[in-house]
């Protein structure tokens, strides 16, 4: 539930609703004085933790500000009532979109909730303050609150709140709930009939005008659709312009939405009776609404035929009385179907209720189907065998889809996305329809090893399953022939498709990166390399994207560290001076429609995620590995040198050399603030622009000086990538490997195992020859990636010394409860000169290849 | 924008359940609202089929969402598991379109 807005009454609609005066008014106060906030005193952050309370000023009626030496007449009091003018009216904003704020996500509202309290609390603050120049401070800091709140704090509501809103069913659905049982009683009668035509008419070809649930018809469309009609010429034109409508299901379409909202403006008079009588000059109108794929509608009002304005009118009220019937009719149908299968979810419900047991599983089923975006859905539906496009469709297949949140469907992994590309570009035969279907929905929910399984298990098999190998040998980079020979229908199958190409090419697919031993920081530049070079159309200004493209688009790595700190920051993956523990099986992507970073489907750090202090080297005693570019991440999760700030791994703490902090952000007392690597946190502005405010919502608190570098900040050093790998010996603890912390192992940390002193090193993946319980060995892949390690496999299995051997390896399958790990066996054999694979799923819960068992290194 | 493989879907889904004449958004509505009956109906189809012990198994192994557990379980406690759900899928579409004869 949402935390909006605090002190409003839920359904409280703003009395005085002025659209943005609340704006106005703080623009004129504020002078638009943004150097005058930038260059705000350091005090004004901390003032309210330290102002004294034991007087009190009466602050007197505020002029407009424009710098900081005015601020002696600053009105406090106003500004708490600014914001709270600005949160009516955002509130009611978001109401106007027919989203309930109470029901918007708590996320959605707290960077603007976090700035509405601290203006309040500062205000308090400056009410008791007397000294002038912190007085001063905490106005600059309360103006830059308010541009916090009238900017970004509302942006992000605001964005949210689009979001929410899915324009058509939405518009339906709240028109439902509020319109109940008298939508069957909301008959348009003859005077509002006569007005759906004028409207029709006077708006021509434009369909979309009324469209959506803020559609009004205004008073002014009436006069003007009456006058049009009474002037010959005018009306001809309005023929014209109808007769541009494509079809008639158009016009259908638009007519329901008048009437919709025809039925919801009911109780108000319609003043068009005495205007619509058409003066006797007017001829009979000749409407020809046929459309191609439509039977048209016998609208009978031929020019030839003679008639007083009265039977004009009449055949008039009767032609737009088929048309709204015929509307009415198809909107009532879908209606009532919808209805029956609300019934029928009930029904099946109560079902489950009297079997026993099941009602758990039911509810959560039911809320987690509910929860899944569209093309989830589609994956569902298809899995079970709607549509015949898979015959054996089963519960084993689907349910695991439920595991998948709606916002991590949106992405789902790279492999998927992939797919979904490359199937319009393979070569697929007359099957391709119950194939892609079978594939789609396995691929969605399960693993790609499954996808395979499935391939052999249900009808995929034969034809299909050495496709789906191929696609996928094709795509892990394994290029070999078309095992089928493609028939003639099947070429044009792929005709079709490959003119489908362009369309898939031009689709913004969100990216999905896995963990990253950089942290939440490190994935968000692995996003960034995937994201398309050209900004995607309808990306939210403000949104996390728009700023990693801004970023980007400047081209100055250091930009991009800012940009991709600040994000960090904002979405509290970095705060007080922590950074969020990144586990194994974290997952980011990019709502495409909002732009929002999603960490594992959320938008903020999960609260109560556990926050790991910046690793401090010179205490922990530990020399940090340097990665050699040959070594450490595989290629695909490296940075690329000019999209990325200096890479972590490629700087070493050092005592002596002092770095240049002309821009780094510093705190009030000088102490620059550090990243959670422990470097300077730099900024975009030059060092005489900097204030020490920092965002909102995410306060950072100064590292204590018994854990910062005294004095001086960070240095750093770059080293050779010929430099021999220092190594650390951390034989104790290996499950602590499973974990892969942002803060905790920002350096490449390699470690020797227990038997034979192995030198692993958990980010590379890599090939070792494992030990079992009872003494036997087999080939264990460990390190890396779950997708880096299984195409290392792959490529290691191709090799002609390694054919018939089979390796070990664990992976991630997401499910309803979270990814889990999973053991499998992969094997690669040669076939008439092609790679033929084979996965064995180990059905025995075998524990994952573990260090400790390694006896030596086979490959790197 | 949807991808053509997703319309491929949808459009075969639609014809289907009947409702390809449908304006797009209200087939995706009314899919996407079956594919919650189908799921329901397929899973009651074979959680009748075990007893009460087994049906607590089931949901556990339901709510872990392991594909390979779930497809053992299903194989060895309801033979026949995929045509049962088959069938209760195919019934339930025989419904919908039943209703919406006129």
């Amino acid at each position: 539930m949402s935390e909006y807005p605090p002190g409003h009454k839920k359904g409280k609609k703003a009395k005085e609703h002025k659209g943005h005066g609340g704006m106005d008014e703080l623009k004129e106060l504020l002078g638009h004085s943004r150097s005058a906030v930038e260059s705000a005193p350091p005090e004004a952050v901390s003032a309210p933790e330290t102002a004294p309370n034991d007087t009190v000023s009466v602050a007197t009626e505020a002029q407009p500000e424009t710098s900081v030496q005015e601020r002696s007449d600053f009105n406090a009091a106003k500004q708490v009532r600014i914001a709270e003018r600005i949160y009516r009216d955002l509130g009611q904003e978001v109401r106007d979109m027919r989203v309930k704020p109470e029901d918007m996500p708590a996320s959605a509202w707290k960077s603007f909730n976090a700035a509405f309290e601290s203006i309040k609390r500062l205000a308090e603050a400056y009410e008791t303050e007397t000294d002038g120049a912190r007085k001063n401070a905490l106005a600059a800091s309360i103006q830059k609150l308010q541009m916090t709140l009238s900017g970004k704090g509302r942006k992000e509501v605001l964005t949210a709140a689009r979001s929410m809103r899915t324009p058509k069913e939405k518009a339906k659905k709240e028109g439902e709930k509020e319109e109940g049982e008298k939508k069957e009683d909301a008959v348009p009668n003859e005077r509002q009939q006569n007005k759906i035509l004028m409207l029709v008419l006077t708006e021509g070809g434009d369909v979309d005008i009324l469209a959506g649930p803020d559609a009004v018809i205004s008073s002014e469309n009436h006069a003007k659709a009456i006058e049009l009609l009474a002037n010959p010429k005018e009306r001809e034109r309005v023929i014209k312009s109808i007769k541009k409508l494509s079809s008639i299901k158009k016009i259908l379409e638009y007519t329901a939405q008048l009437g919709l909202l025809l039925s919801k403006q009911s109780e108000q008079p319609v003043e068009v009776e005495a205007a619509v009588e058409p003066s006797p000059e007017v001829r009979p109108l000749s409407l020809d609404l046929s459309g191609p794929e439509e039977t048209p509608l016998d609208i009978d009002l031929s020019e030839g035929r003679e008639g007083t304005p009265k039977e004009w009118h009449k055949r008039l009220r009767e032609a737009v009385g088929k048309v709204v019937e015929s509307t009415k009719e198809k909107v009532a149908w879908w209606k009532s179907s919808e209805e029956h299968l609300i019934r029928r979810k009930e029904e099946l419900d109560a079902e489950a209720e009297k079997i026993g047991g099941l009602e758990g599983l039911f509810r959560s089923m039911g809320e987690k189907y509910n929860k899944l975006n569209w093309k989830t859905k589609l994956g569902v539906g298809a899995g079970l065998g709607l549509g015949a496009v898979l015959t054996g469709g089963t519960l084993a297949m689907v349910i695991p889809l439920l595991g998948i949140t709606a916002q991590r469907a949106a992405g789902l992994s790279t492999m998927y996305l992939k797919f979904e590309k490359d199937v319009h570009q393979e070569k697929w035969g007359k099957e391709k329809a119950f194939l892609k279907a079978g594939v789609y929905t396995v691929l969605m929910g399960i693993a790609i090893k499954e996808a395979i399984e499935y391939a052999s298990e249900t009808e995929l098999a034969h034809a299909a399953q050495a496709k789906v190998e191929n696609w996928l040998g094709s795509m892990l980079g394994h290029e070999t022939p078309p095992a089928v020979t493609q028939t003639p229908e099947a070429t044009q199958v792929l005709e079709a498709e490959s003119a489908l190409t362009p369309e898939v090419a031009a689709t913004f697919e969100a990216p999905t990166v896995g963990a990253s031993v950089r942290g939440y920081e490190g994935m968000l530049q692995d996003l960034m390399k995937q994201l398309p070079d050209t900004k995607p159309e309808n990306i939210p200004d403000g949104s996390d994207l728009a700023k990693l493209y801004e970023a980007k688009a400047g081209g100055d790595p250091r930009e991009i560290g800012n940009a991709i700190h600040r994000i960090a920051m904002e979405h509290k993956f970095f705060a007080e001076g922590a950074s969020a523990r990144i586990d194994v099986g974290a997952q980011m992507t990019v709502d495409p429609q909002s732009g929002s970073i999603l960490f594992n489907g959320e938008v903020q750090a999960p609260a109560g995620v556990r926050m790991i202090p910046d690793y401090q080297p010179q205490a922990s005693g530990v020399r940090p590995t340097v990665e050699s570019p040959a070594q450490g991440l595989g290629e695909e999760t490296r940075l690329e040198e000019t999209q990325a700030p200096a890479p972590v791994e490629e700087r070493i703490p050092t005592p002596v050399t002092p770095p240049a902090e002309a821009s780094a952000w510093q705190g009030p007392d000088g102490q620059v603030w550090r990243d959670s690597s422990g470097n300077p946190i730099q900024s975009e502005f030059p060092a005489e622009q900097l204030t020490p405010a920092p965002e909102v919502s995410v306060p950072v608190e100064i590292m204590s000086p018994g854990v910062e570098t005294p004095a001086t900040p960070l240095p750093t050093e770059d080293i050779p990538a010929q430099e021999p790998i220092p190594t650390v010996d951390l034989t104790q603890d290996q499950m602590a490997q499973s974990e892969v912390s942002g803060a905790v192992t920002q350096e490449t940390q390699t470690f020797f195992t227990r038997i034979d002193n192995v030198q692993i090193n958990p980010e590379a993946p890599a090939i070792y020859e494992a030990q079992t319980p009872d003494g036997g060995t087999y080939l264990a892949a460990y390190g890396g990636s779950d997708e880096a390690r299984f195409k290392f496999i792959q490529d290691y299995l191709t090799r002609p010394e390694n054919q018939g051997k089979s390796i070990r390896f664990a992976h991630e399958v997401p499910s309803i409860l979270g990814p889990q790990i999973k053991v499998d066996e992969i094997g690669a054999g040669t076939e008439a000169g092609q790679t033929s694979w084979f996965l064995d799923f180990l059905k025995k819960p075998l524990p994952p290849p573990s260090p400790d068992t390694f006896l030596k290194q086979l490959s790197k | 924008m949807i991808s053509p493989m997703q319309d491929e879907l949808t459009a075969l889904i639609a014809e289907d359940l009947g409702i390809k004449d449908v304006p797009p958004a209200e087939q995706q509505a009314l899919i996407g609202q079956f594919g919650e009956i189908a799921l329901k109906a397929a899973t009651l189809a074979i959680v009748g089929k075990l007893t009460e012990a087994k049906r607590g198994e089931f949901a556990k192994l339901a709510e872990a969402g392991d594909a390979s557990a779930l497809k053992a379980f299903l194989d060895r406690e309801v033979p026949g598991h995929e045509s049962i759900a088959k069938a209760a899928v195919a019934e339930e579409v025989k419904r919908f379109k039943a209703f919406q004869a006129p």
